[in-house]
Formats: structure tokens, C-alpha cells, sequence
């Protein structure tokens, strides 16, 4: 029940107002623009009916569009990387994926979780800022972006948790 | 039918997914103004661009029509060299004996496509694919190889609107081809292939079939475009006319490829129209 909790409430809603509030603000030349509510996807557990997925992620797409005036594209992004996401577990997990319902580093390890976010977030990214400048021939402006914000993602995150297992470790 | 049942069933995700993503392009779309133009602009293009691609084919298909039709053209094209190649001849002839130099009218011609085309209203107008970007300007007349097909009224960038023949407030100044007889071509409504000649005083006698032509009088059209034929003659004794129909030379609603004729004079034509009006005027007020 607690772990429902803050899978579904607090979690989001934390990313949520650490994005308003903080990430909105990042904007090197617009060359770094992170999105960071993404994680609410990747991290979302897997033995969730998908329809039911799809339905939360967009109702949750839609209140961080109203807050981030991102006009429907985090939605749009977000409602992808839900396919998405189960494409990348078959590739790099290489095992049926309903064996673990939620990602955990203790389970898979760090080394998949560190790829597996990897890849989620270029793909958001990378969806994201196709759609923003709907143009294609921009495609290497917004592969450049999406590199640079990834890179800045990957590495935010990896300082929580550096931070989080420092913490544990004491 | 469980078979399909079952298959809905299994795929209600992806449908549902299908769905959300159709539901927030349309929220992309309704709510910024830049994606907004940007969906127009796409959606623009490819259908543009299915429509080209019907068009040419459709082309390719009509193409045995359109060159039975250019190889008319040519046919009317060479004849017209030929008697021209005659009458310089002849106007040289006349300059080396008597040095009179005659003034020749010298028209562009500008190869426009008709992109749309009304016949059944009173006022019937024409849209031209060529605009004053390719030299087309209002004044100007429009012809076909058959004829006289209207009159340039407005004229954008790209496109032009034509006054077709087939309107009841256009007036084509002709003649009959041959005593030279001045009249007004009117087209009355109704049939599209024929109009009334009018204003060609009784004593004037014409015969079924006679060639009615331009008569050169206004700055539209040169003299002896052949504009029809005579097909009725029906005595009035009440007016000082006979009621004649005329019937064109070609059904002006098949028309695909028409002429611009631009008359490179016609600027000063206008100024000493204009002059003349001044004056008029001048001479009008100073009267007692």
C-alpha cells in the first residue's frame, strides 16, 4: 500500500514540482532542456494492466503540459515512451519481461537500470523536440540537443543515487 | 466473429494508445498557432502533391487529345506565317515605292491554362494560371485558336480573372468578314454557343454561314480574329435592326489552354485616352 502510494502519488508529483520549479529553468542557449517527469514512465511497475497505463500517463501528460505550457507534446512523448519502454526490456533484458514487475538496481543491476535509463531518455528527448520543431530537416540541431540533455539526465541521475547509496552506506 | 471479437480484445491497448496519441496531436494542434500552421503546411503539401500526381495522370491519358488539338494549332499557326510573310512582302513593296510607313501592332502572346471556368451563370468568369508576374495586366484581351475568349479584369501576382464572352455586360466589337460591317457581339444568356449581333443597321444584308471576325476597334484584341458564323437572321420590322445570332467557333466550356494578348503600345494608348479626357472636360466646363 505505501509502495502504491508513492509510485503513484508522491513520486510524480515530486518530479513534477522539481520540473517546474527547477529543470523548466535549465536552458543553455536551448541546448539543454530536461525533461526529468519521464522517470515517472520509466520507473512506472510493469504488472499494470497497459490500458490502465496508457489512461494514467496521459492524464498525468496532460496536468504536466498545463503546468509546463508544453501545449500536448509531453503527453504525446510520454504516451510513447510507454510503448516504448517494453521494446527496450526486450532488447537489452533478454528475458521475459513479466519475470520482474518493477525495475529495481537490486534485481537487474546497475548496469542495465544505468542503459535502460539511457535509452528511455534519448528516446523521450529525441521524440520530444522532433515534435516541438515539427520540422525534419532540423534533425540534427535536435539530435544535438538530445544528446546534451541526455548526457545532463544521465547524470543528474546518477548523482542521486550516488547521493541516496552514499546515505545508505553510513 | 469470437475470432474478431477476440482480437479487439487483445488489441485494446494499442487501439487505446492509437486513440490518446490522435487525442493529443489534436490538442497540439488546436492549442499552438506555430504547429497549428505547421499541420496546415503539411497537410497542404501532400495533398498537393496527390493532387499533382493525379493530375498527371490524367495528363498522360488526355495526351493523344492534346496533341491532335497542338497539331491543329500548328496547322492554324503556319497558315497565319505564310499570309503574313505575304502582307510584309507586300508592305515592303509599298514602303520601297511610295515610302509610306505603316503602322504595325505588335502583340505578346502569353500561353496561360484555365484553372477554373464558369459557363452557367449570366456573369460567367475565367481564373488563368498566369498573373503580372508573367506579364498578364488588366485590359488585356484573351483568345483561344477558335476565338475571342474574354477580357483580363483583375489580375494578382500568379493569377488573372477573365471576363468571359459568356458574360451579359461583355461587348466584342466585330465585323463581318466580308464588307467590313461594324457590330456589337452580345451574348444574351442561355445557349453558350451563341450570341446576337447587334447594332448593324438593317440595309446591311448577311447570308447564313458569313464569318464574323474582330473588328480591331478596341485595344483588346487585333483585327480579323474569326470570331463565328452566322446562323439566323430574323427581320424586325419594329426596330431599325434585324435580330442575328451568331454562333462561335468553338464551345467555350472545353477550354483548357488559352493566349494573353498584351499589346506593348497600350500605355501610351491609355495616356492619350486619358489626355483626351482632360481635355473633354476642360472644353465641357469652359462652355458657357
Amino acid at each position: 500500500m505505501r509502495l502504491n502510494f508513492i509510485s503513484f502519488f508522491l513520486y510524480p508529483l515530486l518530479l513534477l514540482l522539481s520540473q517546474i520549479l527547477f529543470f523548466q529553468n535549465i536552458n543553455f542557449n536551448g541546448l539543454i532542456n530536461p525533461h526529468i517527469y519521464l522517470f515517472v514512465v520509466l520507473f512506472l511497475p510493469r504488472d499494470i494492466n497497459l490500458s490502465f497505463q496508457f489512461l494514467m500517463i496521459f492524464v498525468y501528460g496532460l496536468i504536466v503540459d498545463y503546468f509546463c505550457l508544453t501545449d500536448g507534446i509531453a503527453t504525446f512523448s510520454l504516451l510513447l515512451l510507454v510503448l516504448f519502454r517494453f521494446l527496450i526490456l526486450k532488447i537489452i533484458y533478454n528475458k521475459d519481461e513479466s519475470e520482474a514487475p518493477v525495475l529495481n538496481r537490486e534485481i537487474q543491476g546497475y548496469a542495465f537500470i544505468f542503459r535502460y535509463v539511457f535509452i528511455g531518455v534519448f528516446f523521450y528527448h529525441l521524440t520530444f523536440f522532433l515534435v516541438e520543431s515539427f520540422k525534419f530537416y532540423d534533425i540534427l540541431y535536435n539530435l544535438m540537443r538530445t544528446i546534451l540533455t541526455t548526457v545532463f539526465v544521465v547524470l543528474f541521475y546518477s548523482l542521486i543515487n550516488f547521493i541516496y547509496l552514499s546515505k545508505q552506506k553510513k | 466473429m469470437e475470432n474478431i471479437i477476440n482480437i479487439l480484445i487483445r488489441s485494446f491497448p494499442f487501439i487505446l494508445f492509437i486513440i490518446l496519441e490522435l487525442i493529443t496531436l489534436q490538442i497540439i494542434r488546436s492549442s499552438s498557432d506555430y504547429h497549428r500552421s505547421m499541420f496546415l503546411n503539411k497537410s497542404d503539401y501532400i495533398l498537393g502533391s496527390v493532387a499533382y500526381q493525379i493530375q498527371k495522370v490524367n495528363d498522360y491519358f488526355d495526351l493523344d487529345n492534346k496533341n491532335k488539338k497542338i497539331a491543329q494549332e500548328n496547322a492554324i499557326l503556319l497558315k497565319e506565317i505564310i499570309d503574313l510573310r505575304k502582307k510584309v512582302t507586300f508592305n515592303l513593296k509599298i514602303q520601297d515605292s511610295t515610302l509610306i510607313n505603316l503602322p504595325i501592332q505588335q502583340y505578346h502572346i502569353i500561353g496561360a491554362k484555365i484553372i477554373h471556368s464558369s459557363v452557367s451563370k449570366s456573369r460567367n468568369y475565367i481564373i488563368l494560371d498566369k498573373g503580372t508576374k508573367d506579364g498578364v495586366n488588366t485590359r488585356m484581351g484573351v483568345v483561344s485558336p477558335s476565338g475571342p475568349v474574354g477580357f483580363v479584369v483583375e489580375a494578382s501576382e500568379h493569377y488573372s480573372c477573365v471576363m468571359s464572352i459568356l458574360n451579359k455586360d461583355a461587348n466584342l466589337s466585330v465585323r463581318v468578314k466580308d464588307d467590313k460591317s461594324i457590330g456589337i457581339l452580345r451574348w444574351t444568356g442561355g445557349d453558350i454557343r451563341v450570341a446576337a449581333l447587334e447594332e448593324l443597321p438593317r440595309h446591311i444584308k448577311l447570308k447564313k454561314g458569313q464569318i464574323i471576325e474582330t473588328s480591331g476597334f478596341s485595344s483588346y484584341f487585333p483585327e480579323g480574329i474569326s470570331v463565328g458564323r452566322v446562323l439566323d437572321i430574323q427581320e424586325d420590322n419594329s426596330s431599325n435592326q434585324n435580330k442575328i445570332t451568331v454562333l462561335f467557333n468553338e464551345d467555350l466550356s472545353k477550354l483548357q489552354y488559352v493566349y494573353v494578348l498584351s499589346k506593348p503600345l497600350d500605355h501610351e494608348l491609355d495616356k492619350i485616352m486619358l489626355l483626351k479626357d482632360s481635355l473633354q472636360n476642360k472644353i465641357d466646363t469652359d462652355a458657357p
